[in-house]
Parts: C-alpha cells; structure tokens; sequence
C-alpha cells in the first residue's frame, strides 16, 4: 500500500475541524491558574521537561524549553508534586482561590537510594505527560557515566546506542535515525539548526558537554513546531550559567581539554556561561624535529557562550553564541578548516499565566576551506551555507487537559556551493565562482496537546511550510531531458527573483493511551518535507559536501511515518520495556548518475537520479532505572530500501545504511559514592558493500568490474567500551578512566579490492578506522 | 583539482589511527564480460587490439579470445582488417591523421565456455584522434621527506600548456626504466576546466625515483568520453579503502553490444619526454 492512497487530504481537513473546536470550546473554562518555573536549587538553573502534578489525579503539566509551566486548577485542589529524573520530588501546597505564580526549586539528588521510591512512583506519570511517541530525553546525568571515548562522553555517540539510531561506522559524521540518510536529521542548539554535528569526523560532536543542559531526539511523530527534515529532530539546550554563585569546570584529557566558566552577573537577574574546549593532537607535533611534521596535524575547538537576563517576572531574554572549527594541516602543502557557528536572540514574554511566548532571531553559518599551496595546483575553495531565520512560539494553556502550541517561522538561506581563487605567482588555475542561490523558507503552525479521557491523549498540529527558491539561473531542457547538450534557454532570476515555489501542508498526530497502570499504548504518524538536501554521493558524509536548496528541477524530498508501540513498566516501576514497529514511505528521494560531477556543477539537475525508498523496522528495549546497577540493552530490526529507475535495474536494493540487526547495551553500576563504572556494548550488521564480480586489462592496467550496488555487505560490528570514575572523598576533581574498544576488536569499515603493490596480482583489503583498544584518562574539575 | 583527491588528503589525516590488512576472502561472484583493450596511437605505426573474457577478481591469468573478426574504420570508411599476432593480441598498420575519427567492428568467433558470447557482433563510438600540445621541458628535484606523505627523493615534473578553448583532457603516464606505473590509482589525468588556456608550469608528479632512473613522461589528449572513464576508474580506485568511499560501479565503455562488455576503444596522440636522474 502506497501513502498516497490513504485520505490524506481528509485526514487534513479532520485536523482543521478538530483544530478550531478545541480553541472554542475550550477557550470557556474558567478557572485559577498555577503558573511558575522549576529550577534546580543549586544552579538556579530552570529545567526542562519536570512534571507538575496533582497528587492522585491525572492532572498535570510538563515544564516547556524555558522551565515555565501553567496548570488552570479547581479551588479544590491544595497541593501539586513536581518531579524530575535526578532530582528529589518536592510536594508544594497551594491555594487556589486565586491565580497563583510560583518558582519551585528542586534539590538535585544527594544520594541515590533515597530517592528510589519517589521517582519509581512519578516515572508511570512522566511517561503519560510526555506524550510524544518516539522520544528519547538525554540525560546529561546519565550521559556523564558512560564510557568515554578519547576522554569525553559525546552527546551524538550515546544516541546511537538508542533503538533505532545508527551510524554508518567510526569516523563518519552524522547518525542514521530509522532508516534515514545522515541529511535527514534537524539538529538545533538552542533552536539555530547546525549543519555538522561532527568534529574530527564524528570522533567527537560539536556539543561540549559542559554546555549541554538538555537533549531529546524525535524519531518519529515530529511536533508541528518542527520542520524541514524528514527522520528525526535533535533539539539541544545550552546551559544559562549558574544564577547562584560563580563556578569554574572542565576536564583535562589525555587528546583534548575543557574548561568552563558559569555564574551571576547581577545576582537573580543575569548569569552567563562561557565554555571552551580544544584537542591538542596537533601540539604534540610540535616536538618534532622534523619541520613539516612540526606544521602538520589536526585539531577542532569550540566555544560556547550564554547570557541571560530577567527584565520582569513576564520578560525573560537569552543570548546564545556557538563557534566550532576544524583544522586540518599537511606541512605546507595542503590545509582545510570547517566549522558552524549559530548565535540566538531569544525573548521570553508571558502575556498572562496561561499565554507563553518566545521570539527567536537567529543565524547560522557552516563554512569550509581547502587550500592547496603546491606548484602548478595552487588554489584556495571556500563554500558556505548560511541561514537567518526569527521564529515567533506561543503556547496557551487552555485548561488542565489542553495546550494549544502556534507560531510562525521565516528563514532565509543563503548557499554559496564554491568559490576558486589560485594561491601563488605559479598557480595554473583559473579564479571560479559558482552562483550564489538563495530560499525563504516559512512555515505557520498549530499544535493542540489534549488528554480527551484519563486515558486518552492526543497531540494533533498542522505545519503549512512555504518553500521559496530565489534567484539565480535556470536552464531550459529539450523535451525536459536534463542533458548538458539539450539546453535550448537561460532563465536568469533577480537576487530575490523566484524560481520556483512550493507549499506544503504537513499533519502530525500522536496518540497515547492508557491501558492500566504500568501499560500505554502509543501512535504516532508525521508527513514532512526536505526542501534543502546534501549533495553527496559517498557512503559517509564529507565535510566538503554542499546542500542544495529544491528548485523546479530537484523536487523536495518527503516522508509519511506511522509507528506504533507500547510502553510498560514492571509493577515497581524499576524496569521499563518499550516495544516500537514503524513503516517510512519516501519519494522524490535523490540518487546520482555513476561518476556524477557534484561539485562546481551548474547543472546538478544532470546528474541526478530520483527514486523512493522506504524502511520499516521494530524496535525493542528494555531498562533498568534504579538502584546500583542500571542500564538498557536495545535491539532494532530494520530495513531501509531505496528503487531508483537507472541502479541496480530499476530493482529495490539496500541504502548505504542498512543494518538490519542492530543491537546495543549500555550499564552503569554504583560500586559506592567514591567508585562508578560503566560499559557499553554495540553489534550490528555490516554495512552494505558493492561487490567486485571479475576484473580485466586495460592499457596495462588491472581494473575491477562491479556488482549490484550493496548486494553484499561487509563483516559485523561489535565492540566494547568500559570505564570507570573516580570521585575521591572531599576533592573536588574526579578521574574519569576509559577503554574504547577494549577487547581491540578490528572492525571494518570497509573491504574494497585492488591490484597488489607490485601490480602483478589482485588482493582483498579490510580497512579498520581503529585497529586496537583506546584509552584515555582525563581529570574533571569543579570550583 | 578534484573533490576526491580533497578527499583522499582529508582520509589521510584521519586515518593515522586505522589500519589496512589484506585478507583471505572467498569471492563467489562471477560475471563474465568481454574486454576490448584498444587504442590509435601515434607512438607507434602498429596498432593493437587486446580481446579477452574477464576473470573472476582474485583469479590469475587470462582467458584470451582467438579467432575475432576486427575491421578498423577512418572517419566511416573501412581501412581494412586486423591480424591475429598472438593469442587474443591483434594488430593492424596506420600512421593516424589529426581531426579524423576511428571506429571498429568486431565479429567474436564460436566460444565454447561462453557459448552467449558466439558469433556477436560488437561496435565502437567513433572517437577523435586529436593533437595533444607537447611537453616543452622536463626536470627533477630532490625533495625531503614530507609530512608522512611524501618520501624522501627524486620527484620529476614538466612544463606544458593548455590551449585555449574547453574541452581538452589529459593523461600522464609514467615509466621508470621501461615500466609503467600501472595501479588504478596512478591515473594522472586532468580537464582543462580549471586551467583553460594556460601555461602549466611545474607540474609535478607524485611518484618517487631514485638515482640512475630513466624517467620517460607521455602526455596524450583524451576524449571526454576517454577522460570519463578512466576518470571513474581512478575515483573508484582511491575512494576505496577511504573513509568516503562511494557505491562501486562501471565505468561507461564507448562500445555497443548486445551481450555484457567493458573496456574502451581509444585514439590519442601522444608527446613524450624523458629524463635520467642524475647527481
């Protein structure tokens, strides 16, 4: 069965009525509202996603990005608990007579066991509240414990130890969520979207995790409030710097260090963040006797940096800046460098207790250099994606069983594919520019979260998105064959000029029921569309890759997913065991011709290939939450497909980042308060490999003839991580010790095929991006 | 330059950490095609034609086709047949004219192990013989050690140009002392898309040479076609084994057949200079 046959338009106008009902009806309830902020008592930081309850009802709210919540209550009720993973739960009387705004501060947890009975009686609740199917929330808690890799936790590392998240391999950038290319992924901080998420290819993520305050990846039943890719969304929130007093952390590793530096700036009012973090490889090569080695090597940094300021209890403004870089360096013969930076404006305004807004303007930028400063092929490449974008949020909380999420959205990108300049007297190369291509993409929205019984809830929204290509050059086909040779007409557009145009109306729903007290049921399906899609042809993705925004030539790409799942948690609350099947149908999803030009390529439209694909797969998971030893193993079954007219006979065959066993396991056992270890364990399918089906001579030369694309597929994964913290008595450092592949398992990465060194023969090679085990040991630090 | 040798650059640095083992692998996959190893040269008046079945990829030897019926065309006109010299190896006389395009047509003979290969016939896309610009000087340096990537030694490069216009490709082959860099890798090309019309000065080639070596550089003019399909074999090549590889496919052949085929019929002209690395 095709999506396409199922009433989509119907189901749309369902959404509309449904829509507008909710806002009439609802919008009669009067009652006196209880509204405020959860914050951690320590920090003064407001958290993010803590359940506001009433005791012994269903009543109860989850705190927005901001830690602010808004709850209409009967005078009848005296008292709310408000709870958060981490924390101890606190009950808070209240008298609701009147409206009511309160900012409940919640002491983090002091010793595990203590708060064992508390948060096993809140998860059932917070399992409910948080209705989106799909989610995942990280923990940065969590994350600290486990194994680390060169020395640090990585935020985009541990994701893919979730069901349903992969990657293609080490070294790559860029996670797969249910069957979806690396492109697909939104990934926000601090809601500016970054377009490489990768530092060192993946080795490390652009998130520092001593800027992190929290993170949660949708993998299916996307909000209306997002748009614009089609897998998953990684939305990331930056830590707003301690409001209390100053504090200074960080971690001193064997390959890269951090600090960070976090406090008030007038007590209660202002408090900042600045944190910074660097890899130092490239300082070691400083030692060397050798000249050239000394001017080789690689390294990244990042910085993060965060004001906030409260200008009245209703008024609330943030300031968020993010650089990273990479560099890479080959003496003097070659050097590149790319890196994002986003900076956000951020304005909290509360037009009365149940009216929250936010105003966001925000940019962001992702550029890369290559220089080559040799001789005859000296040149210097610079490309560049950028995006402004402001975003105006608000959410009315109608009734205790009703928000009502709406906002508008307008972004402007600007893409700059590649510009060429020689370096050097000596230079044989000609400057080149390739034209500058502009969109306006805008989107309006509505969203309405409603618990229809005890048992039942809904999130039902609408996203009307508007994708507008501006400016530029189109090139008229011969009987609207892309072919170089058959350009009849150049059509050029004005700056702002449009080419082409396309609207698109995307429904969401979520569904969530409660079957008894330890079971719900959960649904969800979302429609979205990609209107900008990485140009890249290799297995992984290249930080030298550019995107391309659609035009009237390179379609928008799009999904429908349906999942459907269960949630239950054993009658003590300790274990939780989640089952989830989903089915992705994809169209308009773009392939490249064999040996297509991607780069400085006017015509891209030349060498594209459009097909449809699809992946459909269920995920288990079971876990452990409480006591000295927790943890989850998950297992994800899966497949993802691609059919495109001109591979493999027009025949379905498997995308790059099929793995259809994929299995991981992560535990954390609390020896005692001075020692904590932690291991993780990963297995999963060989990716696919195009196999080599005979060779030949040519010219003296031994060349190989291929197979079907990704008929094979190369050895399994598996692989081991252990570590262990040490927080010694009345210090304030802690070690952090860890084993990255620890019984040295050599994975492929590749198996490819070629003529032996001495060119009389043929070989079968592995490629392995780590052969052995790696350790690390870094010293963490808080003042 | 192309992306993927940016590419191959950026996988070099990040794979200081990983490891490349060869390994005993069982290849079932077979599919036999016939290979065409063809081209019209002006380095010589004998020109050859190489016919033979593909082998499975680990396998060695050749399985050579005897008995082929191989008539050459200039600009449409046939010229005549090609002789048999050795099994699968067959030739024919011509001094090529610039600005004329050659073909050939093939009758394959009964083959018995590859009875769906009997009889058929196989043709090529004409191709352009054109005049490649000479190289106008040749040299050498010493050079250190380089940043892991390049080894202490003899490094020789030319000087050229490009004329001016777009459309012109290049191939460099090298020889030390009488042998040819051969790995798919090797493949020096270049399109003139980003250098049209200009002197090339210094053009360096990365291979290392020792003392006492004989050093002969050809250039030969290519056509698109040509360029684009060794282009595909050498990307295929250095992707491979990269942390960036792309899906493996074929390179597009310029011959027509109703059964599976690979190769290439070429005609390039050729300007050659030579160098003995000395003290």
């Amino acid at each position: 069965m095709q999506f396409s046959d199922l009433p989509f338009k119907q189901l749309i106008c369902v959404l509309c009525a449904y829509l507008m009902l909710t806002g009439i009806v609802l919008a009669q309830e009067e009652k006196a509202v209880l509204s405020g902020y959860v914050r951690d008592s320590s920090t003064g930081e407001d958290l993010i996603g803590a359940t506001i309850m009433v005791p012994g009802t269903g009543i109860g709210v989850i705190s927005n990005h901001y830690g602010y919540f808004s709850l209409n209550l009967n005078e009848s009720i005296t008292q709310v608990q408000i709870s958060f993973i981490g924390y101890e739960t606190k009950l808070v009387p209240v008298n609701m007579n009147q409206d009511r705004n309160v900012v409940v501060q919640l002491e983090p947890e002091g010793i595990a066991m203590q708060t064992v009975v508390v948060s096993a009686e809140t998860s059932e609740a917070d399992r409910f509240q948080e209705i989106g199917m799909s989610v995942e929330r990280i923990s940065i808690t969590q994350l600290q414990k486990m194994p680390k890799l060169f020395g640090e936790v990585d935020l985009i590392r541990n994701i893919t130890l979730m069901p349903g998240i992969s990657t293609i391999g080490e070294g790559t950038s860029g996670f797969n969520v249910r069957g979806g290319g690396a492109d697909e992924n939104l990934i926000l901080l601090d809601e500016a979207p970054v377009y490489n998420a990768a530092h060192v290819m993946g080795f490390f993520s652009v998130f520092n995790p001593d800027a992190i305050k929290d993170a949660k990846i949708y993998k299916g039943g996307l909000p209306a409030q997002y748009g614009g890719r089609l897998s998953s969304v990684l939305d990331v929130r930056q830590l707003d710097g301690n409001k209390n007093k100053l504090e200074v952390y960080g971690g001193i590793g064997n390959l890269s260090s951090r600090v960070a530096l976090s406090g008030p700036i007038q007590k209660g009012k202002t408090s900042f963040l600045l944190a910074g973090r660097r890899s130092y490889l490239d300082q070691f090569a400083r030692f060397s006797n050798n000249e050239d080695t000394r001017n080789s090597g690689i390294y990244f940094y990042d910085l993060n940096a965060k004001i906030n300021h409260v200008i009245s209890e209703k008024d609330k403004l943030y300031f968020s800046y993010y650089l990273g870089k990479d560099h890479m360096k080959l003496a003097d013969m070659f050097k590149t460098q790319w890196g994002n930076s986003t900076t956000s404006f951020r304005w909290n305004h509360i037009f009365n207790p149940r009216l929250f807004s936010n105003l966001t303007v925000l940019s962001s930028r992702y550029d890369y250099t290559i220089g080559v400063y040799d001789g005859a092929n000296a040149f210097e490449w610079k490309s560049t994606i950028g995006n402004l974008a402001l975003k105006y949020d608000m959410t009315f909380f109608l009734s205790p069983n009703t928000t009502l999420d709406f906002g508008l959205h307008a972004a402007q990108q600007g893409f700059e594919p590649g510009v060429v300049n020689p370096t050097g007297p000596e230079s044989g190369i000609n400057p080149m520019q390739m034209p500058e291509e502009k969109a306006l993409e805008s989107a309006l929205y509505i969203s309405v979260d409603q618990k229809l019984s005890e048992k039942l809830k809904v999130q039902a929204g609408l996203r009307m998105a508007d994708f507008r290509r501006l400016g530029g050059t189109q090139y008229v086909y011969e009987n609207g064959i892309f072919d170089r040779e058959a350009i009849i007409d150049t059509l050029n557009f004005g700056k702002w000029g449009q080419m082409a145009s396309f609207l698109r109306l995307e429904p969401r729903l979520n569904l969530s029921y409660q079957m008894d007290k330890n079971t719900i049921l959960k649904a969800s399906y979302h429609h979205t569309n990609q209107f900008v899609q990485l140009v890249s042809n290799t297995s992984a993705p290249s930080p030298i890759d550019i995107w391309k925004p659609a035009n009237n030539y390179i379609q928008p790409s799009q999904v429908h997913q349906i999942a459907l799942g269960m949630v239950k948690s054993s009658a003590s609350k300790n274990y939780e065991f989640l089952v989830e099947g989903f089915y992705k149908n994809y169209s308009h999803i773009n392939e490249f011709k064999n040996g297509a030009q991607l780069t400085f390529n006017r015509t891209l439209e030349t060498e594209i290939l459009e097909g449809i694909g699809r992946a459909y797969g269920i995920e288990l998971s079971a876990e452990k939450k409480q006591g000295k030893l927790t943890g989850r193993v998950s297992y994800t079954l899966s497949k993802s497909e691609r059919k495109v007219e001109g591979i493999n006979s027009g025949d379905w065959y498997n995308a790059n980042f099929d793995k259809p066993h994929d299995l991981s396991a992560f535990a954390v056992f609390e020896l005692n308060k001075k020692w904590d270890f932690s291991a993780n364990f990963v297995y999963a399918t060989g990716r696919p490999l195009t196999m080599v089906v005979g060779r030949y001579e040519h010219q003296g030369r031994t060349f190989p003839i291929m197979g079907d694309r990704n008929a094979h597929r190369i050895p399994d994964y598996h692989r081991l991580d252990i570590s262990a913290n040490l927080h010694p008595e009345g210090k304030r450092g802690s070690w952090s010790f860890g084993l990255y592949n620890a019984y040295a398992r050599r994975n492929p990465y590749s198996i490819f095929f070629r003529p032996n060194e001495n060119g009389n023969g043929t070989e079968a090679v592995r490629l392995s991006i780590l052969g052995s085990v790696m350790p690390s040991v870094t010293y963490n630090f808080k003042f | 330059m192309k992306k993927h040798n940016i590419i191959v650059l950026i996988s070099l640095l990040i794979l200081t950490v990983s490891c490349v083992d060869v390994i005993d692998m069982q290849i079932n996959d077979y599919e036999p095609y016939v290979v065409i190893d063809g081209e019209i040269q002006d380095i010589s008046e004998n020109q050859e034609i190489k016919i033979s079945i593909s082998q499975p990829y680990l396998k060695e030897g050749e399985i050579w086709v005897s008995g082929a019926e191989i008539e050459l065309f200039e600009n449409g006109n046939s010229l005549g047949f090609y002789k048999e010299v050795k099994a699968g190896t067959y030739m024919i006389t011509l001094v090529p004219t610039y600005g004329n395009k050659y073909h050939i047509e093939i009758t394959l003979p009964e083959l018995t192990n590859f009875l769906e290969f009997s009889y058929q016939k196989i043709i090529s896309i004409p191709e352009l013989f054109k005049e490649v610009t000479p190289i106008e000087s040749i040299g050498y340096e010493f050079r250190q050690e380089k940043a892991g990537v390049m080894e202490e030694g003899y490094y020789v490069f030319i000087d050229t140009f490009d004329p001016v216009g777009l459309g012109d490709f290049y191939q460099w082959k090298l020889e030390k002392n009488g042998k040819l860099f051969n790995l798919p890798s090797e493949l020096t090309l270049l399109s003139d898309e980003l250098v049209d019309g200009n002197q090339l000065h210094d053009l360096f080639f990365f291979e290392r040479f020792d003392k006492g070596d004989t050093v002969t550089v050809y250039q030969s003019s290519l056509s698109k076609n040509y360029y684009k399909f060794l282009e595909a074999v050498y990307t295929l090549a250095v992707s491979q084994g990269g942390l960036f590889e792309i899906p493996g496919y074929n390179p597009t052949p310029n011959l027509k057949a109703e059964i599976p085929i690979i190769g290439y019929f070429n005609a390039s002209s050729y300007s050659k200079a030579t160098v003995i690395i000395e003290e």
